[in-house]
């Protein structure tokens, strides 16, 4: 057979194929037209099978050998770079070495290697710029085979996108990361450094201390100085829309002046409806291109699954991802901010464990019973201190479940003392209420007890009214409900007790269902044990 | 007889010879003697068909994912009937090694994680890449295999395919170009 025979041009080819695997650089300026056609055609083929043969020979690709480390061991692999596993030989600890991939300097041209060689330089001079508790680490950076390493913190951990996965968090603790993120990149940016790859996978949670860190600087970029490097890069899912519509069109100019901290804020919005739900942020079923197009219209699977996601952080989160960059929060500290408010909120749970059962099946029918109780006795014209007694009995049942459910600890004290002297306050007003009215109407103890009960629901209003400014919003509608309900009793004033006692009792009912500060949650009981 | 879906047989038509090429690639080291990719694959189709129903119901990418299960599991079961019927710790190795190369080949298509706008068709273009490989003729397919998909040395398919090098190379060029050629012609339609 000819193919067999060996013949001039297939021995050049033989000889061009043995300098591509030694990894030789071929002067193109001293190759014929085959052989040069022959360069680009393997260079198409390999471009394509590269990654399949890469899957396929896992182990085969050599590990390099560092002389400050011992064995290194494969951690990661990125789209850019290969995470290594290292013991430093000098001060024995183990470090994280990340080098560029192999594979992705191989037959590139030499401005793409030039291209990703600077980036990768950028990325540990980046990421040493910044000291933080939150951000990983750089420690050392070195060259191999004209090949730059750099040695970071090994965090002994997983990333928040495996911890989501698995359920293994509890919505508290992936706010709580996400507050420390959100502050460390606010600290990236005051130095006018801009992340751009902001996602759950390079959000790292440090075991031992539950310390979440920030990592993969590869898409870093400064917004002083260094140059803007060009392309658009980032997981698409966690792209900002102004970056999805200068991806899809190929853009440089428009990317150069899009990138900012919106976009980095945006990401961080992503990231946290990721983390809780354990979701891809793109519709599934779609094709990259597809996803683009979604989220540069602004169209985001986070708009349309909240889950079981606490309306505050359901706001918080979508104003991170608001189509206009403008209508985002100004800072990342701003949003860390709404998530230190959303986890320091008042927990009555924590403080009141049996609290909200108390409210529902013990408080509010008390109140409703006396309430037509109170009726009865004033339609029945018995002994005025027979009234007052019933009407004023209502708080007993009230402060009883408050101090049968409370915990006795020193950290419930604050959150116990805003619950005690708000309705404290309540009774003393409605009492001296009571008695003003008791005098003015010297002669008529029925007119007295009847002008009560708008005065009674206006003080009301006004404790509710003060609640919602610190606690569940809805407050803000019981107090509005309660002011409109004064007026209708002073209109209807003969069942005026008998609308008092069913709306108090609704209303207990609403608010030990309805604020989530009675809600139980595992976090509360991990914190209480 | 299940009843068959014109664009599930559309589908496998167009799935075979990329699932035919990761067989070949996978069985092609240790046990190129003992398998025969078209039989796993083969297997893998009649699978496809018994599950019609289901497969109806799926896109592309997630097809491609049963097909690359079905095939995974294919290849395992061959490769442990051949291991109990000879002890070889090498054979071990491989296996496990056949698990982890798909455990790859899944994360490296996995959507989500495609991010770079250049790479947009990247997925698409690797299957057509694998399928255009099948039409090529027997030897150069099985350089091409060899060199590109297991990353042997010249020196190494030479021996393999019991051969010269420098004809071995003359095999890769014309394969290579014929890849390009057919690949070039498809995107342009």
């Amino acid at each position: 057979m000819n193919e067999n025979q060996p013949d001039l041009s297939n021995e050049a080819l033989a000889e061009l194929e043995r300098a591509l695997e030694g990894g030789e650089r071929v002067d193109l300026a001293e190759v014929n037209d085959e052989q040069s056609e022959m360069l680009r055609c393997f260079s198409f083929v390999d471009t394509y099978t590269r990654p399949i043969r890469q899957a396929l020979n896992c182990g085969d690709e050599i590990v390099p050998i560092l002389s400050d480390y011992g064995e290194l061991e494969e951690i990661g692999r990125g789209g850019m770079g290969v995470v290594y596993r290292g013991l430093h030989l000098k001060t024995q600890r183990v470090d994280a070495i990340k080098l560029i991939r192999p594979d992705r300097l191989a037959l590139n041209s030499p401005e793409g290697v030039k291209q990703i060689q600077d980036r990768f330089q950028k990325e540990f001079q980046l990421a040493a710029r910044i000291a933080h508790e939150n951000i990983v680490p750089v420690y050392q950076v070195g060259e191999i085979e004209n090949q730059t390493w750099f040695s970071m913190q090994y965090v002994n951990g997983a990333s928040l996108r495996e911890l989501s996965r698995n359920k293994s968090l509890l919505t508290e603790e992936i706010v709580h990361h996400l507050e420390r993120i959100a502050r460390a990149v606010a600290t990236m940016h005051q130095h006018g450094i801009l992340h751009g790859d902001i996602k759950p996978q390079n959000i790292l949670v440090e075991r031992s201390r539950q310390r979440p860190l920030i990592t993969d600087f590869g898409l870093a970029d400064a917004t002083d100085g260094l140059d803007v490097i060009s392309g658009v890069h980032g997981t698409i899912a966690y792209m900002a829309p102004e970056m999805a519509t200068a991806a899809l069109n190929d853009s440089q100019e428009e990317l150069a002046t899009i990138r900012t901290t919106a976009a980095d804020i945006y990401s961080l919005g992503v990231t946290l409806w990721s983390s809780l739900t354990g979701l891809s942020p793109c519709f599934e079923k779609q094709t990259p291109r597809e996803q683009l197009e979604s989220i540069s219209r602004g169209h985001l699977r986070v708009q349309h699954e909240s889950r079981d996601i606490p309306h505050e952080l359901m706001n918080a989160i979508l104003k991170c991802v608001a189509l206009d960059p403008s209508d985002r929060y100004e800072t990342a500290t701003q949003f860390a901010d709404d998530l230190t408010m959303w986890i320091e909120r008042p927990r009555w749970n924590r403080y009141f464990p049996k609290l909200r059962n108390l409210l529902c099946f013990v408080v509010a029918p008390v109140l409703v019973m006396s309430g037509l109780l109170a009726w009865w006795l004033i339609s029945k014209s018995v002994a005025e201190v027979w009234i007052w007694s019933t009407i004023f009995g209502g708080y007993f049942p009230l402060f009883g479940s408050f101090q049968l459910s409370q915990q006795k600890t020193r950290i419930a004290h604050s959150a116990q003392r805003e619950l005690w002297s708000v309705w404290l306050g309540h009774c003393i007003g409605s009492i001296s209420c009571a008695a003003s009215l008791r005098i003015a109407c010297a002669h008529d103890a029925t007119q007295a007890l009847l002008m009560f009960y708008p005065c009674w629901a206006a003080i009301s209003a006004v404790v509710f009214f003060a609640k919602s400014g610190n606690f569940w919003t809805m407050y803000r509608w019981i107090g509005t409900f309660w002011g409109g309900l004064a007026v209708a009793i002073a209109l209807l004033p003969t069942v005026g007790p008998i609308i008092f006692g069913v709306s108090a009792g609704l209303t207990c009912a609403i608010i030990a269902w309805g604020d989530d500060a009675f809600v139980p949650n595992e976090f509360d009981l991990s914190q209480s044990e | 007889m299940p009843l068959i879906d014109t664009n599930l047989e559309d589908n496998i038509r167009k799935l075979r010879p990329v699932l035919l090429t990761l067989a070949e690639a996978l069985i092609s080291g240790t046990y190129r003697d003992e398998l025969e990719a078209s039989d796993l694959v083969q297997q893998t189709l009649v699978e496809a068909h018994e599950h019609a129903k289901l497969l109806e119901t799926f896109g592309d990418g997630q097809f491609f994912a049963w097909m690359r299960t079905a095939l995974r599991h294919n290849v395992l079961d061959a490769v442990k009937q051949l291991n109990s019927k000879k002890q070889n710790v090498h054979r071990k190795v491989r296996a496990a090694d056949i698990e982890d190369s798909f455990i790859r080949l899944d994360q490296l298509l996995v959507a989500d994680e495609t991010s770079p706008s250049q790479l947009l068709q990247r997925n698409e273009q690797i299957a057509e890449m694998l399928a255009a490989i099948q039409q090529l003729p027997d030897q150069q397919r099985k350089a091409i295999i060899l060199k590109h998909l297991r990353g042997k040395s010249l020196n190494e398919v030479a021996e393999t395919l019991e051969s010269s090098e420098s004809a071995v190379a003359g095999l890769l060029h014309r394969g290579r170009a014929q890849l390009v050629a057919s690949l070039e012609d498809q995107n342009r339609e």
